[in-house]
């Protein structure tokens, strides 16, 4: 027999009527995600359906959803996961919902806009040397790179849910991996936006970022990190290894001697179609 | 004041409050507990052993510390919790003004018993 599950949607428009949930009976194929299922409702079912997704391979942040009370990226779970078979899925809290299961994340993107994520140099980079970065210097921040900005830790913040100007948990730990890289120097000019009342000292530590976060990326690890890098801060003692450049590079020059060596070429570009004609 | 200062002291008054937490529940509360190990005293909510410690500077000293510690980390836990219900930068002077009074107040009431009880 054919395995069924029943997908419940929190339906809205905006159009001042209240929410209301619309249930749909969906074939369970093997492996089908969440995502796959609001797909099927879409083309076979109810044109109507709004959500968003992009990449469908949890790397664009797009598809969070609140899947039977947890945030899930939608693309990135499959329906087995959930371990029930009636999925009741709403919006992402915390935000404003602008249609059924699509979200307004301006507010996400304005506060990570004002912890300035970017690097910061003192001085003019110079294009031709290198920043010398040891293994130990990319492992203090990588992990807080892997952020693809989906909201879902915000959407379970407990201090997000009753203060909407809290920096939160997304635009923090951004503020940590910018701060945490031995190529910046920025860490004083962030401290404005993280200093201050709904900044870095209204997390709690709840930890519910962390646990939900579909990237592994330890909101709250980075959060306590540049808590005690401000404490230190104070009494001068925030210190990074200052960043030195390296040996000026050379495209032309020859790999040194023993280096390893590219494997042979196999197709020519004359053998492609690339090859001009 | 620096933001982080202030939550930095509510940790560090937090600390404090474990070793003082911890003497007053042993010594008050608990006081089964001590005299099996022959330390503390026996009876210690006693109007007669309370007049004492009242006249005894060290406990008197305590009392004031102890106050003006837990005041401070309660009420800057306090201020945390109302500056998110009312999230706003136009409430957060008047959360201010209302949590220093209160406070400070508090202290110097407990102040006054204690070291007025300790003069007469
Ligand atoms: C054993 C002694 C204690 C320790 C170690 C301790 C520790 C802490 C710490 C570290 C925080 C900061 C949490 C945060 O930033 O989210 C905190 C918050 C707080 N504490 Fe204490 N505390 C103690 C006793 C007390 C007492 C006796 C009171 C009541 C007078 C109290 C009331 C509060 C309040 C209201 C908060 C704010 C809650 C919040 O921010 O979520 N604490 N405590
Ligand atoms: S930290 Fe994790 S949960 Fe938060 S926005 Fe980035 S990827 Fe999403
Ligand atoms: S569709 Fe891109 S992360 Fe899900």
């Amino acid at each position: 027999m054919e395995r069924r599950v029943s997908v419940k949607v929190q339906r809205y428009a905006s159009n001042g009527l209240p929410p209301r949930i619309e249930q749909y009976e969906v074939p369970q194929k093997e492996g089908m995600t969440i995502l796959d299922a609001l797909m099927f409702i879409k083309e076979n079912l109810d044109g109507s359906l709004a959500f968003r997704a992009s990449c469908r391979m949890g790397i664009c942040g797009s598809c969070a959803m609140f899947v039977n009370g947890y945030p899930y990226l939608a693309c990135h779970t499959q329906i087995h996961e959930i371990g029930k078979q009636e999925l009741i899925i709403k919006p992402l809290p915390n935000f404003p919902v602008v249609k059924d299961l699509v979200v307004d994340l301006s507010s996400l993107f304005d506060r990570h806009r004002t912890v300035l994520p970017y690097l910061i140099r003192s001085e003019e980079p110079d294009d031709t040397r290198p920043i010398v970065q040891r293994p130990d210097e990319l492992e203090a921040f990588l992990k807080f790179s892997y952020c693809i900005k989906c909201g879902i830790c915000v959407s379970g913040c407990p201090t997000c849910a009753s203060d909407p100007t809290f920096l939160g948990p997304q635009a923090l730990a951004q503020a940590w991996r910018y701060s945490a890289d031995n190529r910046d120097e920025g860490f004083a000019k962030r401290k404005e936006s993280l200093d201050r009342p709904h900044g870095v000292w209204n997390c709690h530590l709840a930890g519910a970022c962390s646990e939900a976060c579909p990237k592994g990326v330890d909101p709250a690890l980075g959060i306590q990190r540049l808590k005690r890098a401000l404490i230190a801060s104070y009494f001068g003692l925030f210190r990074k290894r200052k960043a030195t450049l390296g040996p000026p590079v050379s495209w032309e020059a020859a790999p040194p001697e023993g280096a390893p060596r590219p494997p042979e070429r196999t197709v020519t570009p004359e053998d492609t179609s690339l090859s001009g004609d | 004041m620096k933001e982080g200062l202030g939550w930095f002291f509510q940790l560090f008054t937090g600390l404090f409050l474990v070793a003082l937490l911890g003497v007053h529940m042993l010594g008050m509360h608990m006081d089964t507990l001590l005299p099996r190990f022959g330390m503390g005293y026996k009876d210690p909510l006693v109007f007669q052993e309370v007049l004492k410690r009242g006249h005894a500077p060290l406990f008197v000293a305590f009392y004031v510390v102890f106050l003006g510690l837990a005041l401070y980390h309660g009420f800057y836990g306090l201020r945390a919790v109302l500056m998110e219900v009312w999230a706003s930068s136009r409430t957060l002077s008047s959360i201010n003004m209302l949590v220093w009074s209160l406070g400070l107040f508090l202290f110097f009431l407990g102040t006054a018993v204690s070291v007025g009880f300790f003069l007469v």
